[in-house]
């Protein structure tokens, strides 16, 4: 995808919040902020997956040749002299109104808790939504990039998109493996699996 | 068919078809658009057919099914040439009166011309028909004389003469030199100079590059690709060929949609046709230039019109966009550099290659130039697709060209770019048609679709219907774009039933904020600019619906 | 019991080992009369009873059961289980009442270890209200057959319900009032419609819907030109889908195994492209559509 191979290990010189990084070319602004220790929040980064970038909630500000830009920092690639904002007021605002959404959902995840409780936001702002997937989709991307089976994937689109698993394959893989249980931050993906073992029993 | 190899053999091709084609014989065309063919066309060109049969006629009348003729509002239309009699609403039974009469005869039908809605006034030929005379019909003037399913009719129209000329006198970098001074700008909605996309390409690493039509035409109520497309596909592939010269490119894919069979099945035709003659596969016209094509279908979502999700879609992936931090010009499909534009867009250039950058930059404004499809729709006396230069005004397009708004109604707005744009208010009509001047409104033009709107129309409700389409053609893949129209859908709706709460209005406008700044892609940064557009000049119409549910526009009734 | 009456329900009883069955006991000795249809268990507290328990109870011939435990704030232990115990019988009713059984088969009652009376009163209740019910099933005017298959689909959703019970369904302050307000509230039948009526209206009784299917036979033929046309390349993918619908109108499930074997492309990934729209259907159409 975007953060091929290093063609060439060129040293890159980026400002994150004022502080002077070491890049390399290739990066994405969120592995040289991870390198020099500067905290962004992810929900959907994974470092053995390819980034995603669906969450959103890394979304940094940036000032290109005089233009500002928000981007999603785990998928920007760093250039030559890219200056970077981790905090600002329209990146707080659209982080908190992201865990908003994501608290109707699942108003009991930790993760979502945490990031909420810094960024001031209210999990009874949206009405609550049914169904507690976040569609990070750390599962769907682990079984098909790390085990390569991909026992558990997408269905639908749009704000029925959904997670499902492939009850042919999960009836064979799943039982021995379940590697992608702790990634999941709310427990729908349990709820995923026995819901596709109760289905596929007969 | 032996190959044409060179530009003289087609040259001499098209004087001998032209030399075959008697310009004083009667033609009749008939228009087999998408709204003619709803209103049975076939009927009556099966009507054609027996008439003629019947009379002996099968050599002394030219009789073709063309592509689109516009005036959709007046179909199912019947052109008689030589002497461009329109014929509008015609039926099978009509059809013997006009073969006796004005086919074999020199007499007009007067009740089938079109007939001014206030004077009844009479018009017979389209420079008299204000539809047609107060358009420039660069693109689609043609559509008139051509049978999409024959390759000879669009030469003898002077087709492929472009193509000839720039891959014989002209370099590729000054075929892309020829569109950067022609300004075109992209007619699918994003309105980017075709000539630095091309460039980029161009000039990104890497000798595999493609170009791709993009004809999906997923916006609400744009219908003018179509009618481009289905009645004249050669000039788009004549378009594409010649930039995929300009680029470096061998290879093009026509991307379109899988439940428009006629347009799919004159594409196929068009491609098939034009390697029979040596205009596309290997060394064409005898240039050393190769170039194939591959024609895929979509799978029927509207985000898959998004430049990346086709790319994705092409690939056998399924369609979801990707943020194009790295443009796909650059990397595009299967990471090789593609150039992606629409089907208009192609279209011009064969007219730029043809006529010049100087003569085509005579025409428009400072900022967009050369001529645009639209297609009128909603509350319009004349639906249909219409071309005009830039800079006319939408008073001009409205009431000059769409005869104004029927049962004498008010003009509320015009409503430009479909689920992703915005509306222009009645105020605000003396705006010429412009890329900038319309984006500075808040109503960027979008693919071109004009849905007209009148003084009964509920723009809270226009609104939640815009949505609630998005919502559905969504890929659902990024927060902020799924969260947030599934959010704004349930207020609006909430407003709509008349449930609206205090600060609802605030709330929008703050979710609409972080779904613009913080989608993944166009589909989700725009979805909110018809809710900021309309409350940007009808706000009144949200606070009356805050605990009430009537419209300022229901109240007046 | 009047005289003459047959039917004699059945009724499973879990009682908490510290109040209830303390109290059951104490009836016992202090010679309280009660109907003897009740059979009870013992468990350590009513937080233990388990979705499975009583669907089992139930589906193994019981026509109610009587959950009871320690008044609520005076559980045994520091966890409080007896909100769980309650949380867990709303869901519960909730279930019976959508598959067609009378919720009132469900009861729970807290009972102190000193209320000997108040449990006898209870059970005194219990027996004639559930002889007026009838016996399960057939009291609601449901057969036997469809009890028995309803009962399944519902055993099999428990793993599912108890997950969404868990993450879902939760009240965030232990106190009677709360449960109360979220139980009786729009939102919980909203969401139980959403996410487990649903559920249970989608795979409902799954070993008869397979009898119901009509075992089209596939004309492999067709599926196996169609790929070849494409030369099996995985790129090709949407058009050959595209082409099995519009061919077949519809795609069954081997084929898209089929399709994935074939152009070694992931099932994942042919699910998703085949449920992205509505273009493409997996179950088979009218003949004149």
């Amino acid at each position: 995808m975007i953060m091929a191979k290093q063609k060439k290990t060129g040293e890159i010189i980026i400002q994150i919040d004022g502080k002077k990084v070491k890049a390399v070319e290739g990066m994405t602004i969120l592995q040289a902020a991870q390198k020099a220790d500067i905290f962004i929040p992810t929900l959907c980064y994974h470092e053995k997956l390819e980034p995603y970038g669906v969450c959103r909630i890394c979304t940094v500000e940036i000032d290109v040749s005089g233009w500002t830009k928000l981007v999603a920092a785990c998928l920007y690639p760093v250039e030559q002299d890219l200056v970077v904002k981790t905090r600002s007021e329209k990146v707080d605002k659209i982080r908190k109104t992201i865990l908003e959404f994501l608290l109707a959902h699942a108003p009991n995840s930790p993760q979502l808790q945490e990031l909420a409780q810094e960024y001031g936001a209210d999990k009874d702002r949206f009405e609550k939504e049914s169904s507690f997937c976040i569609l990070c989709g750390l599962c769907v991307r682990y079984c098909a990039e790390v085990k390569k089976k991909h026992a558990v994937g997408y269905v639908d689109c749009g704000a029925r998109r959904e997670i499902r698993f492939i009850p042919e394959i999960a009836a064979k893989e799943c039982h021995s493996c379940k590697e992608c249980f702790p990634l999941c931050p709310t427990s729908y993906l349990q709820a995923a699996f026995v819901l596709t073992q109760a289905v596929s029993s007969r | 068919m032996p190959k044409l190899n060179s530009a003289a053999e087609l040259e001499k091709w098209r004087k001998g078809v032209l030399s075959r084609r008697d310009p004083d014989k009667p033609s009749i065309a008939i228009c087999a658009g998408m709204g003619c063919f709803g209103h049975d066309n076939g009927k009556i060109f099966a009507a054609f057919e027996k008439e003629i049969d019947k009379k002996d006629l099968k050599t002394k009348v030219y009789l073709r099914a063309t592509g689109c003729h516009g005036y959709c509002e007046k179909g199912p239309m019947v052109i008689i040439y030589p002497d461009e009699i329109c014929y509008m609403g015609v039926t099978p039974k009509d059809v013997p009166e006009i073969v006796s009469e004005s086919v074999l005869g020199n007499k007009v039908i007067d009740r089938l011309v079109y007939a001014d809605l206030d004077s009844g006034k009479k018009a017979v030929h389209p420079s008299e028909i204000p539809f047609y005379k107060n358009q420039m019909r660069h693109l689609i003037g043609s559509n008139t004389k051509i049978d999409p399913q024959s390759i000879d009719d669009y030469l003898a129209v002077g087709g492929y003469s472009a193509l000839s000329k720039a891959l014989m006198d002209m370099s590729p970098e000054e075929v892309l030199e020829e569109i950067k001074k022609a300004e075109l700008r992209g007619r699918g909605g994003g309105g980017f100079p075709a000539g630095w996309k091309w460039k980029t390409a161009r000039d990104a690493p890497g000798k595999e590059k493609y170009v791709i039509v993009n004809a999906h035409e997923g916006e609400l109520g744009a219908f003018m690709d179509r009618a481009i497309f289905t009645g004249n596909p050669h000039c788009v592939l004549e378009g594409l060929i010649i930039g995929a010269y300009a680029i470096g490119s061998h290879q093009g894919f026509i991307y379109t949609r899988h439940d428009a069979s006629r347009m799919k099945n004159n594409i196929d035709t068009a491609v098939a046709k034009a390697e029979e003659y040596g205009l596309l596969g290997e060394n064409i016209l005898g240039s050393n230039f190769d170039f194939h094509m591959e024609v895929h279908l979509d799978i029927g979502i509207f985000v898959s019109g998004e430049s990346s999700a086709l790319m994705r879609s092409i690939e056998g992936n399924i369609p979801e966009p990707r943020p194009k931090y790295i443009r796909t010009s650059v990397s595009g499909i299967w990471g090789k550099p593609s150039a992606l534009n629409n089907v208009e867009t192609w279209a011009n250039v064969p007219l730029i290659i043809d006529k010049g950058a100087e003569w085509y930059t005579a025409t428009g404004t400072e900022g967009s130039k050369g001529t645009k499809l639209v297609s009128l729709s909603g509350n319009i006396v004349n639906t249909g697709v219409a071309e005009v230069p830039f800079g006319t005004t939408i008073r001009e397009i409205v009431y000059g060209i769409g005869g104004g708004i029927p049962n004498g109604k008010k003009l509320k707005a015009v409503h430009f770019g479909g689920p992703m744009g915005g509306c222009i208010p009645e105020s605000l009509i003396d705006t010429p048609l412009d890329f900038d001047e319309l984006a500075k409104l808040g109503a960027p033009i979008g693919a071109g679709s004009m849905l007209v709107l009148d003084e009964d129309a509920d723009m809270v409700d226009v609104t939640r219907y815009f949505l609630g389409f998005l919502s559905n053609e969504s890929c659902g893949k990024c927060v902020p774009c799924r969260e947030g129209i599934r959010q704004m859908l349930k207020i609006l709706i909430n407003l709509c039933d008349g449930k609206g709460k205090e600060k609802d209005i605030e709330l929008l406008e703050e979710i609409s904020e972080v779904t613009g700044a913080a989608s993944l892609c166009a589909l989700g940064k725009t979805a909110a600019d018809p809710l900021l557009s309309t409350l940007r000049y009808f706000r009144d119409e949200y606070e009356a619906k805050i605990g009430k549910g009537e419209s300022p526009a229901e109240k007046r009734e | 019991m009047t005289a003459g009456h047959t039917f004699e329900p059945k009724i499973l009883g879990f009682l908490c080992n510290w109040c209830c069955y303390a109290g059951a006991d104490l009836a016992g000795v202090s010679r309280f009369q009660y109907p003897p249809n009740i059979r009870v268990i013992r468990v350590m507290c009513s937080g233990r009873v388990d979705p499975a328990h009583i669907f089992r109870a139930f589906a193994t011939g019981q026509d109610a059961v009587f959950i009871g435990g320690c008044h609520l704030n005076d559980c045994h232990y520091v966890t409080h289980g007896n909100y769980d115990a309650l949380g867990m019988v709303y869901v519960c009713k909730k279930l019976l009442e959508h598959i067609g059984l009378n919720p009132e088969r469900l009861r729970l009652e807290w009972v102190s270890a000193g209320e000997g009376i108040r449990f006898s009163n209870i059970m005194n209740e219990i027996g004639p209200k559930m002889e007026k019910l009838g016996p399960l099933g057939k009291g609601e005017g449901l057969d036997e057959q469809e009890l028995k298959a309803k009962l399944e689909a519902v055993t099999k959703l428990i793993p599912y319900i108890k997950l969404v019970l868990s993450e879902r369904l939760r009240v965030p302050v232990r106190k009677e009032e709360a449960y109360t307000e979220f139980f009786t509230g729009e939102e919980f039948n909203r969401l139980f419609d959403e996410l487990i009526a649903d559920k249970l209206a989608k795979y409902p009784h799954v070993s008869a819907r397979t009898q119901d299917v009509k075992k089209e036979t596939v004309d492999n033929a067709k599926i196996d030109r169609i790929i070849n046309k494409h030369k099996g390349e995985a790129r090709s993918l949407i058009q050959v889908l595209l082409e099995i619908q519009k061919e077949n109108h519809w795609i069954p499930v081997e084929v898209l195994e089929k399709v994935s074997k074939k152009l070694d492309v992931p099932l994942s990934r042919i699910k998703h492209i085949v449920t992205f729209h509505k273009t493409f259907s997996l179950n088979p159409k009218g003949s004149d559509e």
